[in-house]
């Protein structure tokens, strides 16, 4: 949508438009803790990775926070100690997530603690993953179908981790059943930048999120510049407590991967 | 002469000065004497002034036909200077003559009321080339426009960049900023006056032009002589056309146009009734073939009835109907779908004026409008994957009664005191939410459609003063309260089709807005300058915006994600015009701030708002060069947008995820601009006139900032960078029109 608005944009009136690089001055502030975190209802070994915020001018990427306390807690009365693996990646044993069970991650940094709640999802199988071809504009380009039965009668969000030739994509697919609850969903997933093109292997990881994680992965995307008229930004609300950045979700998980011909 | 009523042309009495008065929206007027012989004097920017010697032994009704001046050799006119605007005690009123709008420079070339508005000092463009407004440091939603009594909710085109006014169908345009009359309500920050042409009484004419976007036509004739005539006028841009030419056949589906009628009829049953019908349509629409399709678009009709029971009360009955509406549409294999939404009025007006003696002019009458807001309805096939959603339809009915004198007090001082009493009412035919603080539901309520869910009851006092100083010199002060019923829910800092209105309800308040306001008034050299200097203060009360990532497609519960705050906007407006002679033009300065705050947002504390830009500067000439030439150019000179920027940075899924600071807390850089335009006019003397008009926009090709974006430097991943996108650079562009 918001491409195509600027798309029409271009077309309807020839826009002499033009992009700089521009020097600006920015305010610093003191770094915050960011946890991100999600476990699910494989029987593996979950993360929690735990970083700060960097100034403007800071090369990119995560700085690390050691020496943290993790702790995952199962309102079933499960406890689930992490130990910190590499600088910042902390690890869990073996554990296999429970749909339907209510979790609480809890991290202690320099005697400070953030915690937040998360619900696994009943778990969604996908059905299928289909290549279609859509014709955008001229040009015949080649994307993926997911296909799945929504469940009828229950609110779900899903959020797919696109991997093409085994590399994930950075870009969060979000979608509610807002408008298909109980349906046969066909989800196109939009894959340009490269676009696909015959022999790329796109697996797709197909999670449930709570509606918290949602909201917050969704604000997100509204705040990170995909083009569309100019909105004023405004910090996504976490579900960590005591003003930590990021998310803890608990999702289930269902996975499938094509060939494109 | 063409039989067309001129509103605001001033009526004098050479013997008795102090005694003017002017034409109001109908070109009646009413103006009590004592017997005697006077001469009376009318003019009219752009006419000969009218001179008649009258003998007043009883009441007398005078119809007087103006002529048109010829535009170029108007400097060698001595017509009357007049000084309305200081001895008025109207304050916070701008008039636009239409005959100055088409000499002044534009984007394209596309004469445009609402750009040129925008020049003015206290009215801010809401983004460049952008037909949205700000006035005096409130939202666009804010002003209430009215082509011919009808509200007009989306009042642009091509998501902005066009207004949807044709100044081809436009007679008079006034605005208000404050002070404004009784008769006026529903809007807090300004209110935006448009007259259409009637159609000429005397003979047909046709009027037209060929632009880069758009052509047009206009037909004005008489159904009969001096009784009855129409007008009727249209406009389409042609941008999608070239499309036809594409190489590939996708994009030879594609559409994108907009269009334009407005057409009006009068007929003048006697000498004591008229009766008007006016309406205007228009619609964009684009589209790709087999993927996607839009068209949003506002109709509008009224119908009116002027009545003249004495030559003192003269009455105005009006039957109109508004409504905006747009349709997206999803046209790709097994995920189509339609999505609706609307909002529709009718009203009814009746209204009074009774010039009661030569002391107190009365205004006064009653208004009620139904409003029906369908937010939104989602349809689908059966083979689509998505499911059919309706929202909930919301009807109001608003109803204000008003009385409004304008008094003389002695020889100096003038009064305009009036009250208007509205009331909304929220009507049932649903369910009725309550939600707390934190967005939560804690209440609903099945309402029936004969129910009234709230009632909304509000006192708005409006009063205006001047002090006459001497001839040319005036002091003047007003205070006014509005209330405004309806809200415009907007995300972006650009107007879209797709912005939700909604109306009051068990949550959202009526928007109450107090302001006062002072100005010095002073002409110079027989009224050829004016100055005025002008300052206000304003609050605002249950200001909305939504919280934290909201999604506004089809929301049932968008009231859940709404929060309420306070505004306040306050500022200096100079104005200094040079109204005739060779070289006209103005310069206006405005120095303002406009704030608000909201408990969710920046904690609690003022924040600036996206309408706030200290600084401002107009500056608009137009000089008439010899016989057949007129140049005229304009500058504009801004404070840059109040916009949020980054203060860190963080990563997140292998993403980098910015971490905003204070809202509003930056700017970007200044905003300037030059405009230049030169018509080439006809030989005069002819029946069939035509010009051709060349414009250049953004002459010395400044990039002003649209937007500023934050991102991964796309040459080394791992530093992040800002990019400020220009909309336009130089733009040059030619119009060629006609009148025969």
């Amino acid at each position: 949508m918001n491409k195509l608005y600027i798309l029409f944009i271009s077309l309807a009136i020839m826009l002499s438009s033009c992009d700089k690089v521009i020097d600006l001055k920015l305010k610093q502030m003191e770094p915050k803790i960011v946890i991100e975190s999600v476990i699910t209802d494989l029987n593996t070994r979950h993360t929690v990775i735990i970083s700060t915020t960097t100034n403007f001018e800071s090369t990119n990427g995560k700085v690390p926070v050691s020496k943290a306390t993790v702790v995952l807690k199962a309102a079933g009365g499960t406890t689930i100690n992490f130990t910190e693996q590499t600088p910042g990646n902390y690890v869990s044993s073996r554990y296999r997530g429970i749909p339907g069970e209510k979790y609480t991650l809890t991290v202690t940094v320099n005697d400070k603690s953030y915690s937040a709640t998360s619900v696994m999802p009943l778990p969604v199988p996908i059905k299928s993953l289909d290549q279609i071809e859509i014709s955008f504009l001229g040009n015949v380009r080649k994307v993926v179908q997911l296909n799945y039965n929504d469940p009828a009668g229950i609110v779900n969000f899903y959020n797919n981790r696109v991997f093409i030739n085994n590399l994930k994509r950075a870009n969060y697919y979000l979608e509610s059943d807002r408008f298909n609850d109980g349906n046969e969903v066909k989800n196109t997933i939009y894959i340009d930048e490269p676009d696909l093109v015959t022999g790329d292997v796109v697996r797709v990881q197909m999670l449930t999120i709570d509606e918290n994680v949602y909201k917050f992965l969704f604000s997100i995307t509204q705040i990170s510049g995909n083009g569309g008229p100019p909105t004023t930004p405004a910090n996504p609300n976490s579900n960590f407590n005591n003003g930590a950045l990021g998310y803890f979700s608990a999702s289930t998980t269902s996975e499938a991967t094509i060939t494109i011909k | 002469m063409t039989g067309e009523t001129l509103i605001g042309a001033s009526i004098r009495i050479v013997e008795l000065p102090k005694l003017g008065t002017a034409t109001n929206s109908y070109g009646f007027y009413s103006i009590s004497l004592a017997e005697g012989i006077y001469n009376m004097e009318v003019s009219y920017i752009g006419y000969t002034t009218f001179t008649k010697q009258i003998v007043v032994i009883s009441d007398e009704k005078i119809a007087i036909d103006l002529t048109e001046s010829n535009n170029l050799s108007e400097v060698v006119i001595t017509s009357i200077r007049r000084n309305e605007n200081v001895i008025k005690p109207q304050m916070g009123i701008e008039k636009l003559n239409i005959k100055d709008i088409q000499h002044i420079p534009v984007l394209f070339g596309e004469k445009d009321i609402l750009k040129t508005l925008q020049l003015l000092p206290g009215i801010k463009s809401a983004g460049e080339g952008n037909s949205g407004f700000y006035v005096r440091g409130g939202a666009t939603d804010q002003n209430l426009i009215l082509l011919d009594e009808a509200p007009v909710y989306n009042a642009s085109h091509l998501l902005g960049f066009f207004s949807t006014f044709n100044s081809d169908a436009i007679k008079d345009v006034t605005v208000y900023k404050g002070g404004m009359p009784a008769q006026y309500g529903g809007r807090l920050s300004s209110v935006l006056d448009i007259r259409m042409n009637d159609g000429n009484k005397k003979e047909a004419t046709f009027e037209g032009g060929i632009g880069l976007i758009s052509s047009r036509l206009k037909v004005e004739a008489p159904f009969i002589k001096d009784k009855s005539s129409f007008m009727i006028s249209g406009r389409r841009t042609y941008a999608d056309s070239f499309l036809a030419f594409a190489p590939d056949t996708s994009v030879r589906g594609s559409i994108l146009y907009f269009y334009d009628l407005n057409a009006k009829a009068n007929y003048q049953i006697d000498e004591k009734n008229v009766i008007y019908l006016s309406g205007y349509f228009g619609r964009d629409r684009l589209g790709l073939r087999d993927t996607f399709g839009f068209n949003w678009g506002n109709a509008t009709g009224t119908l009116r009835w002027n009545h003249f029971y004495s030559n003192r009360l003269f009455s105005n009955t009006s039957l109109i109907m508004s409504k905006y509406d747009y349709t997206i549409e999803n046209l790709q294999n097994g995920n189509e779908f339609a999505v609706n939404s609307s909002i529709k009025d009718f009203n009814l007006k009746h209204d009074f004026s009774l010039a009661l003696n030569d002391k107190h002019d009365l205004k006064f009458g009653f208004d009620a409008i139904h409003h029906t807001i369908a937010p939104g309805q989602l349809t689908s096939p059966s083979t689509s994957s998505i499911n059919a959603i309706k929202i909930e339809n919301r009807s109001g009915l608003e109803l204000a009664a008003y009385i409004s004198d304008e008094a003389k007090v002695g020889d100096k001082l003038k009064l305009i005191y009036g009250l208007r009493l509205s009331s909304f009412s929220v009507l049932g035919g649903g369910n009725f939410k309550t939600f707390n603080n934190d967005g939560i539901q804690t209440s609903s309520t099945y309402y029936a459609k004969s129910d009234i869910v709230k009632t909304y009851l509000n006192l708005e006092p409006r009063f205006a003063a001047s002090f006459q100083l001497d001839d040319s010199k005036s002091v003047k002060a007003s205070y006014t309260r509005n209330v405004q019923n309806l809200h415009l829910m907007s995300n972006s800092i650009a107007t879209s089709p797709t912005d939700l209105y909604i109306m009051n309800s068990l949550n959202t308040k009526p928007e109450i807005a107090n302001q006062i306001s002072f100005g010095y008034f002073n002409n110079f050299k027989e009224n050829n300058y004016e100055f005025s200097a002008e300052v206000y203060y304003k609050s605002m009360s249950n200001q909305i915006e939504y919280r934290n990532g909201t999604d506004l497609r089809a929301n049932q519960n968008v009231e859940a994600d709404l929060i309420y705050g306070e505004g306040r906007a306050y500022g200096l407006e100079l104005f200094f015009k040079k109204k005739y002679g060779r070289f006209n033009g103005w310069i206006g300065y405005t120095l303002s701030r406009s704030e608000r705050t909201f408990d969710l947002i920046n904690d609690g504390n003022w924040f600036t708002a996206r309408q706030d830009r200290p600084h401002d500067i107009s500056l608009v000439g137009i000089y008439k060069a010899g016989k057949r030439w007129v140049l005229s150019s304009t500058f504009v000179y801004s404070s840059g947008n109040a916009v949020t920027f980054p203060i860190a940075k963080y990563n997140l899924d292998g993403r980098t995820i910015f971490y905003y600071g204070e809202r509003n807390g930056n700017r970007t850089a200044d905003f300037h601009r030059l405009d230049l335009s030169a018509t080439l006019e006809g030989k005069p003397g002819r029946k069939f006139k035509s010009s051709w008009n060349f414009s250049v926009y953004n002459a010395y090709n400044r990039n002003n900032p649209f937007s500023i974006e934050f991102r991964d430097n796309p040459d080394n991943r791992t530093q992040t960078q800002a990019v400020q996108t220009s909309l336009f650079g130089i733009i040059p562009s030619v119009t060629w029109n006609f009148k025969f």
